[in-house]
């Protein structure tokens, strides 16, 4: 068995320094672990081993794995899971709140599908690292802003550049649908009628929009010397169905009107948001259109809603066959909570392993890499999480993580920040009282 | 005037004669002068002399604007000077009085507040007097006689103190006001309302904004002036004394204008708008000796027992809210039980205060519409007022109220010749108000009303749709018209045709109302209209909440007919009648909760004993965790603990096998429950303000805090100011009233705030953290001299003839942090501005309750702990601005080993509803035990808030403040499944799960009866119809307008993505976003 080590390093920067882990040179075996695997209808392999190579999964099985020369890990009373996903975050756009500097998230402007997530993303953002420790190890970043607000990217939270950070530039495009019912007047100053000619006039440039784009899309087609328009390009895979749309879609109005303009369209909807979803159930299910729950821990809506709605809303979605992953819909420093999202919903009617899959194998599907991570399974990449307890409860910590199966360094700011301090009350002699000023 | 047999007119004994005192004044005439004889007699006409006594034919005699005799026709002699007027089939009442009618006075405060005497305040205008603004327009007198008023109270509208009133006569009278009564007491709010703000950009200008920009900061205000005017009038008498060395007092005029009104001989009508204002004023009224009466918000029936407790008059605007905006289906997921309750009980608001024992008077003030009044005083008849009340709150209450219940109110001899004569019988649907009688001169009244009025839908055309009973309808839509049409064919051939309501329609889908009949459902059923690809369907929502699909195939034929048949159908005069009806009844059924709203309890909930049988408890004592154990509960204590424990004769037993018992979940920081605004932000002190005046014990927050365990919460101000105001301990006893919830043995707290927020108002001392310890110390600095000066008065003694002392709220509070009898919740990051606390502290000898967030403090622990502060952080937030980059999560576990009491907190009304999972991540992160880690959020923020004593830990002779858990507590995967505080159980999971369906019912069926109200009173909501645009003088300034629009777009892309802006406190920004940016 290898051990468990982790080397604390004192140095404290603005930025994380923390080396990026080399490719997988050896194979490794884990074995005796609790095997999450994630995979839709298996069960928990309560002693079982997996063999990594090469950054994927080679095999797995149940009980000591069979013996060879690799590197083995004693997982006994460890679990082992595929590694979280954040989806719908700003992760690496954006540093500090409140610092626009530190800022990304939002180009300006309505339409803007042109911008992709992954470039500005900030490889050593001390975000990331500690996003690790939490489990989250790919995240599904969406740029901010106007209606048409560019283009997710899938990211592993680990490498030396943006390139090597991004494992899906363009995993679809996000859209935030106009509300469709008008705001109480708590909300705005804008009576239903003023806010009516804004829904209209957004639902209208946004048909203008699309329209404008297939229109390019069949011009260029026929005669490829027509200049060319950045926004409409990037629109192409988007308009046949190839690329989803991640719509922005939190009432039952929302959310039909957003799948009914995609239909017309030919266009593949993802709804992000859901809370009204319930009402308009058979259309999700008729068309399998899945959604993304942006937090479980957040309150009702409205003041009638049962208290917990929210809770309840990923257990609501299971029972009627919706296919749905959950994001924490929160600050991306709270990436790291994930799991207690997860939790939360299994607490309140989900099952575990569903609730697992919500944060693993859903979200690699909806990211469109559901064939490679997402579940732990021979020619998977080993893109794994070893947990000291349940993977659900909060008082876990994650011990160990692979992304395509480099091992990754489990620190970050905040535990030399630890170090550093506990350091300090390790000293012999106490810090001297404060002295009043003269 | 019912016993006697013969009356004739007689000479008035009284010389005073209203409408003939003609002032000098008053231009002379160009012509001939009018006739001088005004003599007038009405007869034969029904008569209420007073709201309990009708005469069916009589006649009234009037001479010189005053009533000289009223009774039986019969026995009338009328003196042949006078005019007859015929009064058959008329019904005359003495006439209505506008108890509250408010005028622009905006100018005015102005201007009062730049003349000598004034106070510093611009919103503290009391010396503002009615007689001295313009009178009534003529507009307005004309739209109140319209209505049958004579009489009117005048209040200036503007500010917080904004004026005394005038009773003044309603009747044209050449350009002045015709006043009867001088004094009608001094009207003052709580903030809300038009608002005097100063004459320049202040942020261009560089001065501070005005003070109280919250309802606490006004509530604050209006206790220091209340103050401030008895010290007034103190050092006058003083100064009469001895003016020999003493400071001659400098002019006052404002406190001057409040001197009869604390000593309790003027009256102090308290603009009220929301139901805590009313308790407010009550709280204000007690303290201050005032005589008090409350111009109230028309939602009083909410807090029923409360308010009628408060034993004051209230003038009851029937200003009822409007139906929840429900113009597509859609919406009506949107309307909270509470707001349709509200909604559909308030017509019912004067008839139960009435009953209460409340002297209710009604006005006209906040109608949108004084044209709404006939209608909305008949709907509050239909709620429940008998005709007398309904009389009484419009004639002879008012006068009582205004002090003229000699001169107005009825008619008798003697009394101004004041009348309002109806058409028909009073306050029917077709009857008007004909003419009124303004100190003998007549006014024709005429009325006027007005009455108001959705692109293209893809599937115009018929549509055939097969319904559930297997037969046919057809579907007619007419997109350009905007109509939709049923029509089929009955079993005998007969035709049957309906017309939808509430169209919407747009490109791809539609909503609209229909009668179920249409669809062979029954009652109205809402409908929203689908396009996919050709595919049209419906899916129709019956009362019961069912939705029931159709799929509609497109039919060629038309049939223009049958459309016009369907249109007819609408108008249908019995079916109107039936849905009041049935709206009547609906009313009658809604539950008036405690609190009133979605999860109130029908009755208030009370305490029971309990024995909770073989827990796993949690006992946050030394004790530790103990298993198989009871907790026996009686009298809202723990009386015993133990294995076994015999079950008393009168108690429950709850069987906790496989569940855990935990104390009641604590808060030490929350925003949750707080009216007004979190922040008084206008100045960056502000130690006067007391969360204690705006506790909202209705906040659905509290509840939802409840279903997660939480009993105890630290309520505190905002961090937009380095002092700011003084905190509230509560326990959630949600369903009682107001007056239970706050714990009055905690230790009295005060919210401090360094750092970035206090920095952020621009223009303002202090803009760094240099500036905000010289601005601390300043100001401990002037609450030692202030303590210092009254401790030399009181040595002297009052004999030396020296001025009193002035009571400054605010250093009367500083001072009390000073003599350690209040403790500080500061919010802190940076371990620097840690330090500079500390020191300060350790200087002016005063005490640190908890540092608040106090991200860095694991840098600087020791000298926490030396300091014997507690800290009380986020288990794990961080990034969220610049100074809380180093927070780390270890940092709870790592100040608790360096001996600080420690606790975590939500700062968010969200967090507050997990605290057990919250503090789960101490074992996560500083590996502490569960039983030290869910510490962190039970006994010790207990002892950090001086409640450790009376509860924070299940020990015998403590608060019985419990929570059953379905495992263990500090596990999301566990369920919170009852909340128990003080003995009283105040959530339970499975009462919540079943209460959902009725709920739920109730709520569908006023969402169809808001939808089917519009028909009957197109007044109570029209949809299209644009607010009337804000006042001009209520408008902000351009930094604050630029601050009003960057709010209005978060908020409304908040509600684009399904967020409650309600819930928007974020944790650690406290309420900042208002002056962010």
């Amino acid at each position: 068995m290898m051990p468990i080590t982790s080397i604390l390093c004192g140095a404290l920067l603005a930025q994380n320094t923390i080396t990026p882990a080399p490719p997988q040179a050896a194979p490794l075996v884990i074995e005796h672990a609790t095997i999450h695997t994630a995979v839709l209808g298996a069960s928990v392999i309560q002693d079982g081993f997996v063999v990594i190579d090469g950054g994927k999964i080679v095999s797995m099985g149940t009980g000591a794995a069979p013996a060879s020369a690799a590197a083995c890990i004693d997982a006994t009373g460890l679990h082992l899971t595929p590694g979280f996903i954040s989806t719908a975050t700003t992760l690496g756009l954006i540093e500090t709140g409140q610092v626009r500097a530190t800022d990304d998230r939002t180009e300006t402007g309505r339409f803007h599908p042109e911008v992709e997530a992954w470039l500005a993303i900030n490889p050593d953002s001390n975000l990331l690292p500690v996003a690790r420790m939490g489990g989250v190890l790919l995240a599904l970043v969406f740029p901010q802003g106007g209606v048409v607000s560019g283009q997710a990217s899938l990211i592993r939270l680990d490498g030396w550049t943006n390139d090597e950070i991004a494992a899906v530039r363009d995993a679809g495009t996000v859209v935030r649908w106009p509300a469709t019912e008008p705001a109480p007047h708590w909300y705005t100053t804008r009576n239903a009628d003023q806010q009516e000619k804004d829904r209209r006039a957004t639902l209208r440039a946004l048909d203008d929009f699309f329209d404008a784009a297939k229109a390019y899309t069949r011009a260029r087609a026929a005669d490829p010397a027509l200049p060319v328009d950045l926004r409409f390009e990037r629109m192409r895979d988007l308009l046949d169905g190839t690329r989803p749309l991640f719509i922005e879609a939190a009432s039952a109005g929302q959310i039909e009107s957003a799948i009914l303009w995609s239909l017309a369209r030919s266009m593949k909807p993802i709804i992000v948001g859901g809370q009204g979803a319930l009402a308009v159930a058979d259309l999700l299910v008729k068309y399998k259109v899945p959604v993304i729950v942006p937090g479980v821990l957040r309150l009702p809506r409205f003041a009638h809603d049962d208290y917990d709605a929210p809770y309840t809303l990923p257990a609501r979605l299971a029972a009627r066959g919706i296919e749905f992953a959950i994001a924490t819909g929160d600050e991306p420093s709270n990436d790291r909570n994930i799991a207690h999202h997860a939790a939360v919903a299994a607490a309140f009617g989900l099952a575990p392993e569903e609730a697992l899959a919500s944060i693993t194998r859903v979200p690699a599907q909806l990211a469109g890499v559901g064939d490679a991570y997402g579940v732990i399974a021979a020619g998977h990449s080993a893109t794994l999480l070893l947990h000291d307890g349940d993977p659900l409860e909060v008082t876990t910590n994650v011990r160990q993580a692979w992304i395509d199966g480099r091992s990754i360094e489990l620190k970050s700011h905040q535990t030399d920040l630890k170090a550093k301090y506990e350091h300090k009350y390790q000293r012999p002699q106490p810090v001297p009282a404060a002295t009043p000023a003269p | 005037m019912t016993s006697h047999t013969n009356f004739v007119a007689r000479a008035l004994v009284c010389g005073f004669a209203v409408a003939t005192s003609v002032s000098a004044q008053t231009p002379p005439v160009n012509g001939l002068l009018p006739s001088a004889i005004r003599w007038d007699a009405i007869e034969h006409a029904t008569v209420f002399t007073s709201p309990d006594h009708k005469i069916d034919d009589a006649t009234i005699l009037m001479r010189d604007g005053w009533i000289d005799a009223v009774g039986p026709s019969a026995q009338a002699v009328i003196p042949a000077g006078a005019t007859i007027h015929d009064g058959r089939g008329k019904t005359v009442v003495a006439g209505f009085i506008e108890p509250a009618l408010l005028v622009d006075s905006v100018a005015f405060a102005r201007r009062a507040s730049g003349e000598s005497g004034a106070h510093w305040n611009v919103n503290v205008t009391p010396q503002v007097a009615s007689r001295d603004l313009p009178p009534v327009s003529a507009a307005i007198r004309q739209e109140l006689r319209e209505l049958g008023f004579t009489l009117a109270a005048v209040y200036p509208d503007s500010g917080i103190f904004r004026g005394s009133g005038g009773v003044v006569l309603l009747g044209d009278s050449l350009g002045a006001s015709q006043s009867i009564e001088e004094s009608a007491g001094q009207f003052v709010a709580f903030g809300r309302g038009p608002r005097i703000a100063r004459d320049r950009d202040w942020e261009e200008e560089n001065q501070a904004p005005v003070y109280p920009n919250s309802v606490m900061g006004a509530t604050a205000l209006l206790r220091q002036t209340f103050l401030d005017a008895r010290w007034r009038s103190a050092s006058v008498a003083v100064w009469d004394a001895h003016p020999v060395g003493n400071d001659p007092p400098i002019a006052a005029a404002a406190l001057d204008a409040l001197a009869l009104c604390v000593t309790g001989q003027e009256r102090v009508l308290f603009d009220a708008s929301t139901e805590l204002d009313a308790l407010r004023s009550g709280a204000l009224a007690k303290e201050f000796g005032l005589d008090a009466a409350i111009l109230g918000g028309g939602g009083e029936f909410r807090s029923l027992a409360e308010i009628a407790a408060l034993k004051l008059p209230i003038i009851v605007p029937l200003d009822f809210p409007k139906a929840p905006s429900l113009t597509t289906a859609r919406l009506a997921e949107s309307a909270s039980l509470g707001d349709l309750a509200s909604w559909a009980a308030a017509p019912s608001n004067a008839s139960r205060l009435i009953a209460a024992g409340v002297p209710v008077s009604l006005t006209t003030t906040r109608l949108e519409r004084r044209t709404l009044f006939p209608t909305r005083v008949r709907e509050a008849r239909d709620a429940g007022l008998s005709e007398s009340q309904l009389l009484a709150a419009l004639t002879t209450v008012p006068a009582a109220l205004l002090g003229v219940s000699d001169r107005v109110g009825t008619i008798a001899p003697g009394r101004l010749a004041n009348l309002a004569v109806s058409t028909g019988a009073l306050f029917a649907p077709e009857s008007r108000i004909a003419e009124v009688w303004i100190a003998g001169q007549r006014y024709d009244t005429t009325a006027t009303s007005d009455i108001p009025l959705a692109s293209t839908f893809a599937a115009h055309g018929r549509h055939a749709i097969t319904l559930l009973d297997g037969t046919a309808c057809l579907l007619t839509i007419d997109s350009t018209k905007r109509t939709i049409n049923f029509e089929s064919t009955g079993a005998n051939g007969a035709k049957h045709a309906w017309a939808a309501e509430q169209i919407a329609l747009e490109r791809l889908r539609g909503a609209f109302l229909v009668d179920g009949a249409a669809l062979a459902l029954s009652g109205p059923v809402r409908c929203a209209l689908r396009l996919t690809g050709d595919q049209l369907s419906i899916d129709a929502q019956s009362a019961d909440g069912r939705i029931v699909s159709f799929d509609a195939t497109p039919s060629p034929q038309t049939d223009a007919a049958v459309i016009e048949t369907a249109r007819l159908a609408l108008i249908d005069a019995d079916k109107l009648t039936a849905k009041v009806a049935a709206f009547r009844a609906l009313q009658r059924e809604i539950p008036i909760t405690h609190p009133f709203g979605d999860f109130g309890f029908t009755s208030v909930p009370a305490r029971e004993s309990v024995l909770f049988r073989g827990a796993t408890v949690w006992t946050s004592a030394p004790e530790g965790i103990l298993n198989q154990t009871d907790v026996l509960v009686r009298d809202g204590r723990i009386a015993a603990i133990g294995a076994n424990l015999p079950v008393p004769p009168d108690a429950r037993v709850i069987d906790c096998a496989g569940r855990h018992l935990s104390p009641g979940l604590i808060d030490c920081h929350s925003h949750t429950g707080i009216d007004g605004d979190v922040n008084e932000w206008t100045e960056a002190c502000t130690a006067e303000v007391r969360i204690q005046d705006v506790i909202d014990p209705s906040d659905v927050g509290w509840y939802r805090a409840l279903a997660g365990g939480l009993t105890c919460a630290n309520q505190l101000h905002g961090s937009a100011n380095p002092i700011g105001g003084q905190n509230s301990v509560v326990k959630l006893k949600w369903g009682s009233p107001l007056a239970e919830w706050a714990v009055p043995t905690a230790t009295p707290g005060i919210k401090f705030a360094l750092g970035e927020n206090v920095v952020r108002p621009r223009g303002r001392y202090p803009q760094t953290r240099m500036g905000v310890e010289a601005f601390l110390r300043d100001r401990f600095s002037a609450a030692r001299e202030y303590r210092q000066a009254q401790q030399d008065f009181a040595a002297r003694g009052a004999a030396a003839g020296e001025m009193p002392l002035r009571i400054d709220l605010e250093l009367e509070t500083l001072a009390e942090i000073l003599e350690s009898k209040r403790i500080i919740h500061c919010h802190s990051y940076r371990q620097d501005e840690v330090l500079m606390l500390l020191r300060l502290a350790d200087e002016f000898g005063f005490r640190i309750g908890t540092f608040q967030h106090i991200l860095e403090g694991y840098k600087v622990a020791d000298a926490i702990a030396a300091h014997g502060a507690g800290g009380s952080c986020f288990s794990d937030w961080w990034a969220y601005k610049m100074e809380v980059m180093d927070a780390i999560p270890w940092a709870g576990a790592m100040m608790q080993n360096q001996g600080v009491l420690m606790s975590f907190n939500s700062d968010s009304s969200e967090l507050a509803r997990h605290m057990n999972t919250e503090a789960g991540k101490a074992v996560k992160y500083g590996n502490l035990s569960p039983a030290k880690a869910l510490a962190f959020v039970t006994i010790n923020p207990a002892r950090q808030l001086g409640v450790g004593d009376r509860t924070g830990s299940i020990e015998v002779g403590k608060d019985a403040d419990l929570v059953l858990w379905s495992g263990d507590p500090l596990s999301p995967l566990t369920r919170c499944e009852q909340t128990w505080v003080e003995g009283t159980k105040r959530f339970d999971r499975a009462d919540d799960l079943a209460a959902r369906a009725g709920r739920e019912l109730l709520r569908q069926r006023l969402v169809v009866a808001a939808l089917g109200t519009k028909i009957d009173d197109p007044a109570r909501d029209p949809p299209t119809v644009a607010p009337a645009p804000e006042s001009p003088k209520a408008a902000p300034t351009r930094l604050l307008q630029r601050m009003v629009n960057s709010r209005d777009d978060y908020y409304r892309d908040l509600w684009r993505r399904g967020i409650d802006v309600r819930s928007l406190q974020r944790a650690g920004v406290c309420g900042c976003e208002e002056i962010s940016q």
